[in-house]
């Protein structure tokens, strides 16, 4: 029994030391893909993506030589489509990662996660991100598109809801107008009881009414860094 | 005996004016997306290699752009977007296509459309416009094609560039990264399931890198397929 919790606190020990600086790997998508990341479609969440909707328009890795596309939803989602070159959305540095959408607004939640695997327990969340977020059409409205830095943990992780579970930060339209901002979460306190930790950017497409071919609103990050802290290890009843 | 032949000739008057129509639908690939065709990669049963560059719908006003296969430090390979592919410009509106600069390693690029007709013999007349060709200086001939194949029955998603069935291949020296109609008519061919793939691939026959930001492309548009029934399919059903 002895050797058994040994074991099982060394793991501990192991784990928690790899929490030390940023747990994400290509946080920057210098890589020029979304190595690590795994993008929500509906071939990852079926069933439960046919309660949710479409396919979400798809994201992209970019640079400023290679700029995001326009993507069109037309015929009530039945088709998702380039229509133009993102030329409004440069990239933050080198490669960033990004989510355009004109036409209709039928689509399911756009969003890319990584999933980490750290000790059961407690921690503080230390995260900054850089993100952007805008509507060419709709520059007055408030919160027509925003930029959704999240966190979840254990059985709600890849959760298809814009619905804060654990942590969110959302960077809107009106408080970003179209220009890159620092962003950053300091101390925050979470509790995992497995150790499956999800750190989801995401493109939270609040507008309801479809957006005319000339126009398109994009959503985008870069230079994300996640750090967990640990402060304790999960409650009695836990384990 | 010769009411059976009345019969078979009165089902193959019925059925010829049905079947010469063309089969594929998006074959224009006007949806702007890839309705219809299925995109081959690792999740194919068949499939061996790595990951291919991405299929593109492109249009004049968003061009492809150049997928670059690049490997990284510790043999970590990754597909990522550098610069817009100028060449070739889209045949009208939409039309589909494949961009390599990079390494050359790679699986098969394809896409490919699967129908479902009588079991028997049939006549094939396929025409499409297609475009091979390449950025590099005085690249050699056969370097780079675009290749036309139809299979039937357990020829389907072979991961080949192999003249299984029908093949047709257009080289870079003979289009000179221009459009070029190309057609054939009735060539016969027999499945015993009913069931024929209709591919379109890219075929990478460049054994050397290409270095940025020079590339090669395949596109296709405009395919149509007609079927004409000749009679009953001989043999064993192979599925």
């Amino acid at each position: 029994m002895r050797k058994v919790l040994l074991i099982s606190l060394l793991l501990t020990s192991i784990v928690i030391a790899r929490c030390v600086g940023n747990l994400l790997y290509n946080g920057d998508f210098e890589t020029g893909d979304l190595t690590r990341w795994i993008p929500s479609k509906p071939a990852y969440f079926t069933p439960l993506w046919e309660q949710m909707g479409k396919p979400p328009t798809p994201p992209q890795v970019f640079c400023d030589n290679a700029p995001m596309y326009v993507y069109q939803i037309a015929n009530g989602g039945k088709y998702l489509r380039r229509i133009g070159v993102a030329d409004n959305c440069k990239s933050k540095s080198g490669y960033s990662l990004g989510w355009t959408r004109t036409g209709g607004p039928e689509m399911g939640y756009p969003f890319v996660s990584q999933i980490l695997q750290v000790a059961p327990g407690k921690y503080k969340v230390d995260a900054s991100w850089d993100v952007v977020a805008w509507h060419l059409g709709l520059k007055d409205m408030p919160m027509a598109v925003g930029g959704i830095f999240m966190v979840n943990v254990d059985d709600r992780v890849m959760e298809q809801t814009t619905n804060e579970i654990v942590l969110r930060r959302t960077t809107w339209n009106h408080e970003s107008k179209g220009q890159w901002i620092h962003k950053e979460v300091k101390d925050f306190p979470i509790e995992t009881k497995t150790g499956i930790v999800e750190v989801r950017l995401q493109m939270w497409d609040h507008n309801d009414e479809p957006i005319p071919e000339s126009v398109y609103e994009y959503v985008a990050f870069d230079n994300v860094i996640f750090k967990l802290i640990p402060i304790g290890t999960g409650t009695e009843s836990e384990r | 005996m010769s009411n059976m032949l009345l019969a078979l000739l009165a089902l193959s008057l019925i059925a010829s004016p049905l079947l010469a129509e063309n089969l594929l639908y998006n074959g224009n690939f006007e949806t702007g997306d890839l309705t219809s065709w299925t995109e081959a990669g690792p999740n194919i049963p068949q499939w061996h290699g790595a990951s291919p560059v991405p299929a593109q719908i492109f249009h004049t006003k968003s061009p492809m752009f150049i997928s670059e296969i690049f490997h990284q430090d510790r043999g970590r390979r990754i597909i990522r977007r550098h610069g817009m592919a100028e060449q070739p410009v889209a045949r009208y509106n939409w039309s589909l296509g494949w961009t390599r600069s990079g390494s050359r390693l790679m699986g098969f690029p394809w896409v490919s459309q699967r129908i479902h007709v009588s079991p028997g013999k049939y006549l094939v007349s396929v025409k499409w416009d297609v475009v091979a060709g390449s950025t590099v200086e005085n690249q050699g001939p056969q370097t780079v094609g675009g290749i036309l194949m139809v299979l039937a029955d357990d020829k389907l998603n072979a991961c080949t560039t192999d003249d299984l069935g029908i093949r047709r291949t257009t080289w870079n020296n003979e289009s000179n990264g221009k459009w070029v109609t190309r057609s054939f008519e009735a060539v016969p061919l027999q499945t015993r399931t009913g069931y024929i793939e209709v591919r379109l691939q890219m075929w990478d026959h460049n054994d050397q890198d290409i270095k940025l930001p020079d590339y090669q492309f395949v596109a296709f548009d405009n395919v149509e397929l007609h079927l004409t029934p000749v009679g009953p399919a001989e043999g064993d059903v192979k599925q």
